[in-house]
């Protein structure tokens, strides 16, 4: 009989690669301009953004008024007011995506591992294709006469464009919950 | 396929549930987002007009008017059961849907081909060593818009991955009762 601890710890293994394998893979990173005083900067004003799709769930106007929602309240989260004129800092986005193809190979999995003990073999599989979209986001906080404040890119790599399209007004939040930048 | 190397009897409820987990790796799911106007009370929207339609694939399987009339009844009948009712003119929304398949062959080394150009994407090259291949399976899709006074108030997109475009043309009238099913769009 195969002792419990034998199936128990590839099964959590197999888990975790399963899990992994439909998880999201997202990536960012924030950079601002030095000596700025970002507590000075009370409001805010959001400018139309530039949207690179062709995807019918990104490349709309439903989309983007939930992106600049996310935009909006995150912003207002961090303190600032949005002002319709003469704003602290100019919020511009801009968001591209591309669809990206890669192919998985599974190998043979021995349970347990050992080789002289009883157990099971599951056979590999593959090669399988996998389709996916990956989105980058980027925010910019400028400030009244154009110079560029803060940054912060956002990339998400998603199965599916309904996803991605679903995830971006929270990547947005959470992207800007990384304003103002901490001091050093 | 399991391979037995020997046989323990207490080990097969739990390598059932291994191979559940590796088949629910993720391939493809079905997956939708549906979008709508805030400012928008859809409560107060009463009536809808049926009015434009498009497939955007070459395959006759999709392109075809029982396709057009399935996805159109789905529509009309999955609107009517949230209690509205379908008119000529000025209705309060009118309704635009659109379907297609982008269809991938896989190559010898694993790779998704795509076969069909996309509107705004790469078109297969006419070298394209694997541009004559049989398709392997489709990526479906399909677009529900409801406008108000020219203005998109209401979008819902539902992809899918089907085995071949014989498939995706019999499920697009599912993608559209699906998609419905989320119609009217719940206030936050």
């Amino acid at each position: 009989m195969i002792a419990a601890r034998h199936i128990l710890l590839p099964a959590a293994l197999l888990g975790a690669l399963a899990w992994a394998a439909g998880a999201r893979a997202d990536s960012h990173d924030v950079s601002y301009a030095p000596g700025i005083d970002f507590r000075l900067l009370k409001t805010f004003s959001i400018r139309a953004g530039q949207i690179a799709s062709d995807k019918p769930e990104i490349d709309n106007r439903l989309f983007r008024q939930r992106l600049e929602d996310s935009i909006a309240a995150a912003l207002r989260a961090r303190g600032l007011q949005q002002a319709t004129d003469g704003a602290d800092v100019i919020v511009t986005y801009s968001f591209g995506e591309t669809d990206v193809s890669k192919v998985e190979r599974l190998a043979p999995t021995r349970i347990p591992p050992s080789s002289g003990a009883r157990g099971f073999v599951i056979p590999g599989s593959g090669p399988t294709p996998v389709l996916s979209t990956e989105g980058t986001l980027v925010v910019d906080l400028d400030d009244a006469h154009g110079a560029l404040l803060w940054r912060g890119t956002w990339r998400d790599q998603e199965k599916s464009g309904p996803r991605l399209s679903r995830n971006l007004s929270e990547d947005a939040r959470k992207l800007l919950a990384e304003f103002p930048p901490k001091r050093r | 396929m399991l391979k037995k190397i020997a046989y323990g009897g207490s080990g097969r409820a739990v390598l059932a549930i291994l191979l559940l987990m590796a088949s629910a790796a993720p391939a493809g799911a079905a997956d939708q987002v549906v979008d709508f106007d805030r400012q928008i009370d859809f409560s107060a929207v009463r009536t809808f007009s049926m009015h434009g339609s498009a497939i955007h694939s070459d395959r006759p399987e999709i392109r075809s008017t029982l396709v057009v009339d399935g996805v159109a009844a789905s529509i009309r009948a999955a609107l009517v059961s949230h209690g509205l009712r379908e008119v000529a003119d000025n209705a309060d929304v009118s309704v635009d849907w659109s379907a297609g398949g982008q269809r991938f062959t896989i190559n010898e080394w694993g790779n998704a081909i795509p076969l069909d150009e996309e509107p705004g994407g790469m078109p297969v090259p006419r070298g394209n060593p694997w541009r004559n291949n049989p398709e392997s399976f489709v990526d479906g899709l399909l677009v529900v818009d409801l406008t108000r006074s020219g203005q998109l108030v209401w979008r819902g997109v539902y992809r899918s991955r089907e085995q071949s475009s014989g498939n995706l043309a019999h499920q697009l009238p599912d993608y559209a009762r699906r998609l419905l099913a989320s119609y009217p769009p719940r206030r936050r």
